[in-house]
């Protein structure tokens, strides 16, 4: 696991533009398969995450140039899964909404069929609430600590122990007697 | 029983490898180069074209730097500045000469915000407005609103007094107070391959003023001094102006803009691509010259809120911001900037205002004195549902009021404010009412400021029921309903649950009533002991009404029994059912001994009411995406089940058979008969299936650019020719009858389909037919509509159509 807090934040906004292309080139390749992963956890599509995921580490190399991203490995994972929660939310009252004026279907929106084994499991963190959700996807799927979940959200470590301890309690009652294995 | 932790850490670690490893193989082909392509693609968009270096020169120093200007304004206004601080606030707005905020709420009726009286009256009919125009279109001119699509009219602004104005595809606003732009297609549809007629009208008596033919390969979106700003229907999506006088010549302002939103006032146009991250600006008379104004890198303008004020001087965009580390997470903003117009346009400042804790605008208006903006802004509420709330701006960008009552402010893609001098609201109806949330006043809604209302989970009907409606309109003896079920038991209706707004916000309902239409009487259902729903399912088992799901409790069952009046709680079903948010749909069919319910996201289960004990099944080998369909074929005994699911990539649809010993055969897929360039256009969807007695029938909404196609269950899927496409919107969804199929719109046109023939026959009809809760009883339709008729004095009301099946030609010979 790479060290999320303090890799590589040496990129002033003044450098020359090959340390900064060369210093985001490294967090590209070592992060971006972990952000990947983190966006799709929280949305539950291939097709968003990637595009949320690009558009992050987008957001991330203008940051880094411009001198503004203390921590780019952690920024990045924290604009990513908030991109992905945002996309998602507004497709689901997108959704709702067009579905309510008669049927209408809603040709453009993310719709994305390929899934992972473990989906059923993802599904299931994605219903929690946002927060629990986000601080379950940090530990479990980028295997952080509390102390990290808590610096990359933002939030006392305290905090982020209640948020993990309720979210592993709602995620165990969920997936058990309520698995549809189960019937 | 809950798992173990051992158990949960085991699933998890499981769960992270599994998705680490897709990550990993999924972006094992990416390169830093494409990365550098789509940031450079992205900002490619922004550019309009002939402003290339002009507006690189723009965006460089006309920097967009949010900085705190004043911490103690209102609800957290970050504020960013440009060039110079605009205007100091105007004097405080005069609560007696303040506005009303006038929303078209979708269904054909209007909402009347009072913002100063904090009162809002719902339901209002707009006289003009016919069932299946375009629900979110109002225009305001010359004091008078401008409603309707086909036939346009005019009204008064408290929806009385109706004025015809012309035949027409739709209307645009106009440049020139008191008119507005008539748009006429050859044929009933919006064509853009053909030349338009574009009529400059008098609201007050349709007198036209001016006249021109608009070329083909445009699309008129908003009205400039004489004439008409255009949008190019190629893949460029170009502006064009287009003066009525000029013959048809075209004067380009962008040529490829990808431009998708357009605004007009006092001699400036506005206009924003796709992907809106900056807004370019002219001044008519001066069409070469654009000016650019960035909203910022990390924002977006929402869909349909850009908007100048009245004198053209200010702009107001709603944007969404994308996110940014911790901030943002998709909450929404509100840019204002003051623009100057002499010799071209220039930015003199603007501002960006952050509503708290709300989402991108719904929508965005200024007032008419443009001192003064509204907008209404969706947030969750703390039971998780959406509603919206109205935020009073200046034009200075000082948030002076917010206003969240539950309920209050539909969801609406269009408003104007008009001074409240010169409209009086009028009475509320008894939809009106029925949405008060906070209870009703003398005047309409008591409308509590910041103060989220407690919502009663199941409103009493209070109508008696009118058994002498005249034959084509039956009052039905409950509140007007969305998401709500209809079911055909052999002899009744059963109409129950639902909830009472478009966006779910409202209150769901447990009540429901049943009506016999050989005597057109309703009576009153039992009091449920199921929790309040909507987006639920219902199926007819031969005995009882089983309802499953929905909205509120995504699993529970009940069954009604409508000979005893009585109702039993049932078995939790295996896995949430509602028709609504989930993306992968519910469907539910009974076969004969068992419901079998079919979820995209979790599979397939069968219910056996005898035994109260639900069974998992083997789902079908079908792909699926937003709706799936199940249909029992009528002639299989034991029955024979069709699943209906989507191909992936979105490409078609895809099928399978359940035999009554439990295998499934799979079926061929519907893509080969779709050309991949008319794919974009428009995409099958399994609810657009029935199962004819010539077999499974998929047929493409209007206007869709593609066949209707038939599958026999055996073979291939088979071409029929395109139906023929009945005017007016459409919001489709075929029945099956007497073996056939029929599909209508809320106009009441539409086509129906002779299984023995496979021919398609239109039809016009006297009421509407698009809804979703609409039944076959063998000798008619009923559709339950959820909007009301008329306004009755009586109590609130929902109104059905209880018609004949027009009779078609070719049988009458």
């Amino acid at each position: 696991m790479a060290e999320v807090g303090r890799e590589a934040p040496g990129v002033s906004a003044v450098s020359a533009g090959g340390r900064e292309v060369s210093a985001f080139e490294a967090i590209y390749s070592d992060h971006r398969n972990a952000v990947l992963g983190l966006a799709y956890v929280m949305s539950g599509r291939w097709g968003l995450a990637e595009e949320v995921t690009q558009d992050a580490f987008i957001k991330l190399m203008d940051g880094m140039a411009a001198g503004t991203v203390d921590n780019p490995a952690g920024w990045v994972r924290t604009v990513a899964m908030n991109l992905a929660r945002s996309r998602v939310r507004r497709i689901k009252a997108e959704i709702r909404a067009l579905m309510r004026l008669g049927g209408r279907r809603h040709e453009h929106a993310e719709l994305d069929t390929r899934r992972v084994e473990s989906e059923a499991f993802w599904a299931v963190v994605r219903l929690l609430p946002s927060r629990q959700a986000e601080a379950l996807a940090l530990h479990y799927q980028d295997d952080r600590p509390v102390r990290e979940v808590a610096e990359l959200m933002g939030i006392a470590e305290g905090t982020a122990k209640a948020l993990l301890h309720q979210g592993r309690h709602r995620l165990a009652e969920r997936l058990g007697p309520s698995d549809p294995e189960d019937v | 029983m809950s798992l173990t932790e051992a158990d949960l850490d085991q699933r998890s670690r499981a769960a992270a490898g599994d998705v680490a490893s897709a990550a990993s193989n999924r972006a094992e082909s990416w390169t830093l180069e494409g990365l550098h392509a789509r940031r450079a693609a992205t900002r490619t968009r922004r550019q309009f074209a002939g402003v290339g270096v002009l507006a690189l020169l723009i965006m460089s120093v006309a920097l967009f730097v949010r900085l705190p200007l004043d911490e103690e304004s209102s609800d957290g206004g970050s504020v960013g500045i440009v060039d110079q601080p605009v205007e100091p606030p105007p004097a405080p707005v005069d609560a007696d000469a303040g506005d009303v905020v006038i929303l078209a709420d979708g269904s054909g009726f209007a909402t009347y915000l009072d913002p100063a009286a904090e009162t809002a009256v719902g339901g209002q009919r707009l006289a003009g407005f016919r069932q299946g125009d375009q629900p979110h279109q109002l225009i305001e001119s010359g004091g008078r609103l401008v409603v309707g699509w086909g036939e346009v009219s005019s009204t008064a602004l408290d929806g009385t007094d109706a004025v015809r104005l012309g035949t027409a595809e739709y209307a645009v606003p106009a440049a020139e107070d008191g008119t507005v732009w008539l748009i006429d297609y050859p044929g009933s549809s919006i064509d853009t391959r053909q030349p338009a007629t574009a009529s400059r009208v008098d609201v007050g008596d349709g007198r036209v003023i001016e006249s021109g033919a608009v070329p083909a390969g445009v699309f008129p979106e908003h009205g400039i001094p004489g004439g008409l700003a255009v949008i190019g229907q190629d893949d460029d999506r170009g502006l064009f102006l287009w003066d009525a006088e000029g013959g048809g010549a075209l004067i380009e302002v962008a040529s490829n803009g990808q431009v998708a939103q357009v605004d007009a006032r006092g001699g400036v146009l506005v206009f924003c691509e796709e992907i809106c991250q900056s807004v370019g600006a002219i001044d008519v008379e001066r069409p070469g010259q654009v000016f650019l104004i960035p909203l910022g890198s990390s924002v977006q303008a929402t869909p349909g809120s850009l908007q100048l004020s009245a004198d053209g001087n200010h702009l107001a965009v709603g944007v969404d911001i994308l996110g940014l580390g911790d901030e943002g997470e998709g909450e929404g903003s509100l840019m204002v900037a003051e623009l100057s117009i002499v010799n071209g346009i220039d930015l003199i400042g603007q501002r960006l205002v952050e509503p708290d804790g709300a989402g991108p605008p719904l929508w965005v208006a200024w007032s008419a004195t443009s001192d003064l903006l509204y907008l209404a802004a969706p947030y969750e509420t703390d039971d998780d549902a959406l509603d919206f709330a109205l935020y009073q701006v200046t034009a200075t960008g000082e948030i002076l009021s917010r206003d969240r009552t539950r309920g209050v402010v539909p969801l609406s893609g269009a408003a104007v404010v008009v001074p409240r001098a010169t409209v009086s609201i009028p009475p509320p109806t008894a939809e009106g009412l029925a949405a008060c949330d906070g209870g009703p006043t003398p005047t309409g809604c008591r409308w509590t400021v910041d103060d989220p209302l407690t919502v009663e989970a199941t409103p009493t009907a209070t109508r008696t029921p009118d058994t002498d409606a005249p034959h084509n309109e039956l009052d039905v003896p409950l509140l007007g309903r969305y998401a709500h079920t209809v079911t055909w038991t052999g002899s009744e209706v059963v109409v129950w649950g639902g909830d009472a707004t478009y966006n779910g916000s409202g209150p769901a309902f447990g009540d429901g009533a049943v009506f016999d239409p050989s005597s057109s009487r309703w009576r009153p259902m039992a009091p449920s002991p199921a929790e309040p729903t909507s987006d639920h399912l219902a199926v007819w088992t031969g005995e009882e009404v089983l309802f499953l799901g929905g909205w509120q409790n995504p699993r529970q069952l009940v069954g009604y029994d409508p000979v005893q009046d009585t109702w039993t709680t049932r078995a939790d079903a295996p896995f949430e059912v509602t028709t609504n948010i989930n993306p992968f749909y519910n469907a539910a069919v009974w076969t004969g001994e068992r419901m079998l319910v079919w979820s995209g996201a979790d599979g397939m289960a069968a219910y056996d009411p005898t035994e109260d004990r639900w069974e998992a099944l083997t789902g079908p080998p079908v792909e699926h995406r937003y709706t799936v369909a199940l249909h029992v074929d009528p002639r299989s005994d034991p029955a024979s089940v069709v699943a209906v699911g989507g191909s992936e990539n979105l490409q078609g649809i895809d099928v399978a058979i359940r035999q009554p010993d439990g295998q499934w055969t799979e079926g061929p897929e519907l893509n080969q008969l779709i050309d991949a360039d008319k794919r974009s256009a428009h995409i099958p969807q399994p609810s657009e299936t029935v199962l004819t007695d010539a077999g499974l029938l998929v047929v493409p909404s209007q206007g869709a650019p593609i066949p209707a196609a038939l599958w026999d269950l055996t073979g291939d899927w088979i071409e029929l020719p395109t139906p023929p496409k009945p005017g007016c919107a459409s919001l489709p969804r075929p029945i099956r009858i007497d073996g056939g199929m029929i599909v209508g719109n809320l106009c009441g046109n539409g086509v129906r389909f002779d299984a023995g023939t496979r021919s398609f026959t239109p039809f016009e009809s006297d009421g509407p037919m698009g809804s979703n809760q609409v039944v076959w009883t063998g000798e008619e339709l009923i559709a339950i509509e959820p909007t009301s008729g008329v306004g009755s004095a009586a109590g609130p009301a929902m109104t059905s159509w209880r018609m004949a099946i027009p009779v078609d030609p070719s049988e009458e010979e």
